[in-house]
């Protein structure tokens, strides 16, 4: 992964806040790290995705999911990037492109908890390799 | 002359006594100069400057945007929450004037090269000078390794360094062609064009649609919208 690729997932130097109507700090991106092949990764991104009544596309190491959102009254749709940070390490960029900012958290919620299994999460063990200290599933 | 009133926006009809200038909210005064100078048309001047009241009135309603009120369009909250908030060099970017202020020809010249329609030449080269922190004229390994950490950052993540300089290097193998430590200005054009996708978050598809998100109120008997 190009390091620009990453700065570019940067929220700081993303201006599409700017159009938010909502007052409240709401995340537009969320991320999580995963240690699974990128085909594992991807293939349960889809099985969730599915199971959460969401059409899929992908393409490459990018998914698009797309719905109703919860009230039924409009699009929802997301896409999640798949990058290869290092050997075996990748993460995992998930961002809102269509619908409701509070629809796409409660979205993200149950989809981290579905994907509980390929999420890495830290413990002290592997924390003391150095490798990542992080918060899991953040949001 | 007739001083048109505060609820020009709904009333404004073109009436004889209003005389042209004076139907324009205070501050827009000249919308077609500005749209000759950017991608916008007039219309979407006159939505963006939409946007711009509604951010620049956030603290101060003084018809200019501070960095506080820009950080707060940004992140929606005055908390540090990452590097470039606190570094606002996309703030400073904007303040061509470099005054620590941004008035509305600032702010419209600025989105300017995230519209769409922009000239890729642009996104380029305002993509270089916020990589380029200290404004030397080329990118440094300490810079692109800020960024680096900056962004992880924001979502509580801390690679190791370990990880981190690799990634750096693999990055600086393919940017630079002179091998001299930096990326300069040819260095990363070539690298954009060979990978478009580093210009992405130089694009705000919004901005197509701006008209219909803010629509403007201001009455104009005939817009040209070429």
């Amino acid at each position: 992964m190009n390091a620009f690729e990453m700065i570019t997932l940067s929220q700081g130097l993303n201006l599409s806040s700017l159009f938010d109507r909502q007052q409240d700090f709401i995340k537009r991106q969320t991320r999580f790290v995963s240690r699974k092949s990128a085909k594992v990764i991807i293939s349960s991104i889809e099985a969730v995705a599915g199971s959460m009544g969401l059409k899929v596309h992908t393409r490459n190491f990018k998914t698009r999911l797309e719905g109703l959102s919860a009230n039924k009254a409009g699009q929802f749709a997301a896409v999640i990037e798949v990058y290869e940070v290092a050997p075996s390490l990748f993460l995992v960029d998930v961002r809102k492109a269509a619908g409701d900012t509070l629809d796409y958290h409660k979205f993200y919620r149950s989809f981290c908890k579905k994907l509980e299994h390929i999420i890495w999460k830290p413990t002290e063990s592997n924390a003391k390799h150095g490798l990542l200290r992080t918060k899991s599933c953040d949001s | 002359m007739v001083q048109c009133v505060d609820g020009i926006k709904h009333f404004c009809v073109a009436i004889a006594t209003c005389c042209d200038a004076e139907k324009r909210p205070r501050g827009l005064e000249n919308p077609e100069a500005l749209a000759r100078e950017t991608v916008f048309s007039v219309s979407e001047i006159e939505a963006l400057y939409e946007l711009f009241k509604k951010i620049s009135s956030a603290v101060v309603d003084d018809g200019l945007i501070n960095k506080e009120e820009f950080q707060l369009a940004l992140f929606k909250t005055n908390k540090k929450e990452s590097l470039f908030a606190d570094r606002m060099q996309v703030f400073d970017l904007f303040d061509t004037k470099h005054n620590g202020i941004l008035d509305f020809a600032e702010f419209a010249r600025a989105l300017s090269v995230f519209h769409p329609n922009a000239p890729i030449e642009d996104k380029i080269e305002f993509s270089f000078q916020l990589y380029d922190l200290k404004q030397q004229g080329f990118i440094e390994r300490q810079e692109v390794k800020q960024m680096v950490v900056a962004t992880l950052a924001e979502s509580g993540m801390n690679l190791s360094d370990d990880v981190i300089e690799s990634i750096i290097d693999k990055t600086f193998e393919e940017a630079d062609t002179k091998h001299d430590g930096k990326i300069d200005k040819e260095e990363w054009r070539s690298l954009v064009l060979r990978h478009p996708s580093l210009l992405k978050n130089m694009t705000l598809q919004y901005l197509k649609d701006i008209t219909t998100t803010f629509p403007s109120f201001v009455f104009h008997s005939q817009v040209d919208d070429t």
